[in-house]
């Protein structure tokens, strides 16, 4: 599966986008004969959706499938793991709680989508080094910083945490 | 790391329960929460008290694991072994001051008086509920 995700990543970075065969080949420099092969497997898998429009095979996303979406949590979570972002957050928060919420945490984002990230500890203050990150996971990021989940205050923003994923340490409610 | 490795490794020993030594640890433990709440803390200090804050409350856990028969010996091990035999331990918590204090004391991390303040209160509470539930 984690080789399957390099062929998939142009899908799972880019779930609206639709890719002719031709075009996945070049982007991830392999063979037509290849990409058309990954492709077909992963549609038939249930992962990509498939049209044809004239001459051209074209795939995108298959964003209401279980199995796309569960790749995609798991996309989105190492992303920014890998990005050095927890690491960076444990330095100035002092190794808070944080929990990935909303659309990514469903895997139901998209490209311009943001990830929001709730980050609960002692320290109430602005992370400097957001424009960094943002750069290299190529997403906004949204950082919802507080001492306490009550300290949210609006009931909406709360239902959405409690239903996010944590990514470091436990959530409590008192 | 986990409980398994502790074991295999010898962090984590059978010993005999030795009430004097448990009331000793007990003792030192609350003579340094005494002193970190009667030192007059500052943005300068804040951080030497947040990592002696931290060994008041380790060495409340060290006599809490002597008085269930063993003997620690690293940090990490005692979080996993208190995990496994308390069932409603919070070992994220203790993990989590377990990694402010190492970010003291090993790379010399300054901690903010205000959130320091705060993690000094976190620790004495969690020391306070261990002490009231399995040390009286």
């Amino acid at each position: 599966m984690f080789k399957e995700i390099n062929t998939l990543k142009l899908f799972l970075n880019d779930p609206t986008r639709e890719y002719n065969v031709r075009e996945v080949a070049r982007l991830l420099k392999m063979s037509p004969a290849t990409a058309s092969n990954k492709l077909k497997s992963f549609f038939k898998e249930g992962f990509l959706q498939m049209r044809k429009e004239r001459i051209l095979d074209l795939y995108k996303a298959d964003i209401d499938s279980e199995k796309f979406r569960d790749l995609k949590i798991f996309y989105n979570i190492r992303n920014l793991k890998e990005s050095g972002l927890i690491e960076s957050l444990n330095e100035f928060y002092l190794k808070p709680v944080i929990v990935l919420f909303g659309s990514a945490s469903f895997g139901m984002d998209i490209k311009d989508s943001d990830f929001d990230l709730l980050v609960v500890s002692e320290k109430i203050s602005e992370f400097k080094g957001l424009k960094k990150f943002e750069n290299k996971l190529k997403r906004n990021l949204q950082i919802f910083n507080v001492k306490k989940i009550k300290d949210l205050k609006n009931e909406n923003l709360i239902n959405n945490v409690v239903n996010g994923i944590s990514l470091q340490g436990k959530l409590k409610w008192i | 790391m986990d409980l398994k490795e502790c074991l295999r490794k010898n962090l984590i020993k059978k010993t005999k329960i030795d009430r004097n030594l448990i009331k000793s640890l007990i003792e030192m433990a609350n003579i340094k929460e005494t002193t970190v709440k009667e030192a007059k803390l500052n943005k300068l200090n804040i951080s030497a008290y947040v990592s002696l804050a931290y060994d008041s409350l380790r060495e409340s856990l060290e006599a809490l694991c002597i008085s269930k028969g063993y003997k620690v010996l690293s940090h990490v091990c005692m979080g996993f072994l208190l995990r496994d035999i308390l069932g409603n331990f919070d070992f994220e918590e203790f993990d989590r001051l377990r990694w402010v204090r190492n970010s003291i004391n090993y790379y010399g991390k300054k901690v903010d008086f205000d959130q320091g303040k705060e993690i000094i209160n976190k620790t004495f509470l969690i020391k306070k509920k261990i002490f009231e539930k399995y040390l009286k």
